[in-house]
């Protein structure tokens, strides 16, 4: 990278990038595999993840349609943006308060995006999470043994989740008009496993853990295609389409365990961001996807048939610090979670916020960003409500 | 790094959250994706064992902490003290005439007297009153680790009786009466050929028997010192007193424990053990109402075991003498070479600590139950079951802890009786973990 970056980043901007991430990713934790923060990834598949990094959080986007050079995993075309090499790597810790008063947290595995243009093509890749299946069920209860009422625990754990990994493609065919297109495969592993422990008092020493399980790999082809236009030099709309194999959970150490095999619906996404005023910009999306073949294949639970999800935001971009361009973005997103919980539909409504400090920019590509995104709300399904925050924090660095 | 740098670091530092992931957590058994039974089933000793068999000899009286003496202990039980005291020193450290430091080592030493204190247990004493105590100088070549009420010696070099059963006869060294309200120390003073035989190892009849003429009367002896005075050569009006705390306690009784039909012992001094086969079924009955939630036969699958214990019913002891007096503790323990019983070794216990059984479980009445858990243990005889159809069934012992403990006996119903030992096993059944 030495060779490549002006003298001036080398000298300043790199140092205190560094130290910045260094001490997000301190505060945070060492970011984590185990994924979750809602009573609600017990339901069906998990909890969807939406792959944004932490701008379009802020703005509530669906993840399609924002301006400017980006990598989102779910808007192929975004990249043809990109003139030179990008990563971006975006890490994101969550937290809900539960119905009961119990409080989670935990912290994503990261996204991982890159690109690299070649010959007015943009390659990237893209890593990011799809279903959170971080769970645990207890319960407590008095069984009848040889006549005697003997204490049992029983307790059902899932741990982990059904990620993406991409590559993608991405051109401008004119200079307002861009296509791009991934393909990947489900990527991950989910342990679900149970144990009973009866109450040694009630029965006497002696009494060992009654435990089964298996691990599940996560399999089946992705693919997406989307396009860009710009209309006009202030207004930008996006369209992308995500299409999935079955996905396949196949069980990798219990033999008794089938496959499992579930129908992923086609999902549409469209958004679009105008600039109203120098430096005010306002974005909105929505996204919708049928679950209802999905749900034929669960073996227990229930999915509603149309899920729908919009949200939209504006960006404040004239106000700077210490010298840096720091752009100011508020929104909102209303999501509805394809999965029902026992028969209620689950919906999420959040409210989002954040702000970017453009490190270095070199014309309209940025050559050091870092972005952070917060939303808090609510999630609901019948009984169900969560009082639900994210953080999310995108650092993103490029270099020609 | 800049100011300005470090200030947009330690702002965005700030605003993280310090974060630990803990799991979202249902409380409901109704949410849990898979279906469960757990279900007792009691198998009779012929289910799961079989070759219950006992063997005698485990380690001997000499063994134990606290020799007894008996007479007619519970109308029956004679026992007699045996103690065969340690060498003498090979040379002792005396101060030469007149001086006051320099000890010197004197190795020509000689006995001129000596005592025998004897601390006996004053908290376990079978009677309040005072005990007519006998001490006498062995005058039988015998050896202490296995004489016997009617043998000397039993070694591999041949057995040899005592002229007189219990240890005799015997050179009086006094008789005593002694209380245990008064002390708890009991003195028998020795002349110098007495002392001197004791000393001598080349003498194979060397020792002290102890007995008491206290019908009725049973004691525990807590420590005994043989203390020899010697006159020094180095300085010849200068006695020293050396204190002998080695050597072998012992004791002799008689009768032997009488046996309970239908009953099968262990312990005892030497110690009885009980060793059965273990052999998991295939399947097992649970029962009609088990039945109707669980398919049946039901097949036994190892890992699905949570617990399993051996049920043993007490049998009253067939004779008082012989029964508990204080709580006595039980091991299972894998026989390691089947085939070398009654000597093979033993493995460690199959169970973690077990609660002494009472001495009561023992008196007369209905025997009382007492579970041993070989959860872990079956799971693994279930396992190698399973892994291979010629798998050697595992034999376990039945011991007390420590081995020997003394004269009690414990006695249990055996196979063929309406209590017979049977296997208490809860099973858990359930399929895998079931998909989303």
């Amino acid at each position: 990278m030495r060779g490549f970056l002006p003298s001036r980043l080398r000298a300043h901007v790199l140092p205190a990038l560094f130290a910045g991430v260094a001490g997000l990713v301190l505060a945070q934790g060492v970011p984590s595999p185990a994924l979750g923060q809602s009573l609600l990834a017990a339901d069906g598949l998990g909890l969807p993840v939406e792959p944004l990094d932490a701008r379009a959080r802020a703005l509530g986007s669906v993840g399609v349609g924002l301006t400017g050079a980006h990598l989102l995993g779910r808007d192929p075309a975004a990249g043809a943006l990109a003139a030179i090499s990008t990563a971006a790597v975006t890490f994101q810790s969550s937290s809900a308060a539960l119905t009961d008063g119990a409080a989670t947290r935990h912290t994503r595995f990261p996204a991982i995006s890159a690109s690299y243009p070649y010959a007015g093509n943009v390659f990237a890749v893209y890593l990011d999470s799809f279903l959170d299946q971080e769970f645990e069920i207890r319960s407590e209860e008095m069984l009848l043994l040889g006549g005697r009422s003997v204490g049992a625990q029983h307790r059902f754990t899932s741990t982990g989740s059904i990620g993406r990994a991409s590559l993608g493609w991405s051109r401008a065919v004119r200079e307002v008009f861009a296509i791009g297109v991934t393909v990947g495969t489900y990527v991950g592993v989910t342990e679900r496993r149970f144990s009973l422990l009866l109450d040694t008092e009630d029965v006497g020493i002696g009494v060992e853990p009654f435990e089964t399980g298996s691990r599940l790999r996560a399999s089946g082809l992705v693919a997406g295609a989307g396009a860009s236009w710009n209309p006009g030099p202030l207004v930008r709309v996006s369209g992308a389409l995500s299409w999935s194999d079955a996905l396949v959970l196949s069980p990798s150490t219990d033999e008794r365990s089938e496959e499992g095999v579930y129908r992923i619906p086609l999902e549409f996404r469209l958004g679009g961001t105008a600039n109203l005023l120098t430096g005010l910009s306002v974005h909105a999306g929505l996204s919708y996807a049928d679950w209802t073949d999905a749900g034929a294949d669960l073996r227990a639970g229930e999915t509603r048939e149309a899920a729908w999800s919009y949200g939209g935001g504006i960006e404040w971009a004239g106000t700077s610090l210490f010298g840096r361009a720091f752009p100011l973005r508020f929104g909102a997103r209303q999501r509805a979670l394809p999965f029902k919980s026992a028969g209620a539909e689950a919906s999420e409504f959040v409210l989002t916020g954040g702000f970017g400090l453009n490190l270095v920019d070199a014309g309209d590509q940025p050559l050091a960003r870092l972005e952070l995104g917060y939303e808090r709300g609510q999630r609901t399904a019948g009984p169900i409500q969560e009082d639900v925050s994210l953080l999310a924090v995108t650092v993103r660095v490029a270099s020609g | 790094m800049s100011s300005r740098m470090r200030a947009s670091a330690l702002l965005l530092l700030a605003m993280a959250p310090a974060c630990e992931d803990v799991s979202p957590t249902v409380v409901s058994g109704e949410r849990i994706p898979i279906r469960a039974e757990t279900i007792e089933v009691r198998l009779p000793f012929e289910a799961f064992a079989s070759e219950l068999r006992s063997h005698l000899g485990f380690g001997s009286a000499a063994e134990l902490a606290r020799p007894i003496v008996a007479s007619r202990w519970a109308e029956e039980l004679d026992a007699n003290l045996m103690v065969r005291f340690g060498e003498l020193p090979a040379a002792i450290s005396v101060l030469p005439p007149g001086a006051t430091s320099g000890a010197q080592t004197d190795t020509d030493f000689h006995p001129v007297r000596g005592e025998v204190v004897l601390r006996w247990d004053t908290t376990d004493v079978a009677v309040t009153s005072s005990f007519d105590l006998e001490a006498g100088a062995v005058l039988t070549g015998w050896d202490p680790a296995t004489a016997t009420w009617e043998l000397a010696a039993d070694t591999l070099g041949g057995s040899m009786s005592w002229p007189e059963p219990g240890g005799g006869p015997t050179r009086p060294l006094g008789t005593f009466d002694w209380a245990p309200a008064v002390t708890d120390t009991l003195t028998v003073p020795l002349d110098s050929v007495t002392v001197a035989e004791w000393t001598d190892p080349d003498r194979p009849e060397r020792g002290l028997r102890v007995r008491t003429t206290t019908e009725g009367s049973l004691l525990n002896l807590s420590s005994v010192v043989f203390r020899v005075r010697v006159r020094s050569s180095v300085n010849p009006d200068t006695v020293v007193v050396v204190d002998i705390t080695d050597g072998t306690s012992t004791f002799v009784y008689t009768p032997e424990p009488p046996s309970a039909t239908g009953a099968f012992r262990i312990g005892g001094v030497p110690a009885e053990r009980a060793t059965f086969r273990v052999e998991l079924p295939e399947t097992v009955d649970p029962g009609p109402e088990a039945c109707m939630r669980v398919e049946c036969p039901l097949p036994v699958e190892p890992d699905g075991i949570i617990y399993a214990a051996l049920v043993l019913h007490t049998h009253p002891s067939p004779s008082p003498a012989f029964a508990p007096r204080s709580s006595v503790s039980l091991e299972m323990r894998p026989v390691l070479s089947p085939a070398r019983l009654p000597r093979s070794p033993v493995a460690q216990p199959v169970h973690e600590p077990l609660e002494a059984i009472p001495p009561e479980y023992f008196s007369t009445g209905v025997g009382s139950v007492y579970e041993i858990p070989m959860t872990g243990f079956l799971r693994t005889v279930g396992a190698a079951g399973s892994a291979g159809e010629d798998a050697e069934p595992a034999t376990v012992a039945l011991l007390v802890a420590p081995e020997p403990q003394g004269v009690e006996v414990l006695s249990f119903h055996g196979p063929g009786t309406e209590l017979a030992p049977s296997l208490r096993m809860i099973m858990n059944v359930a399929g895998g973990v079931v998909l989303p």
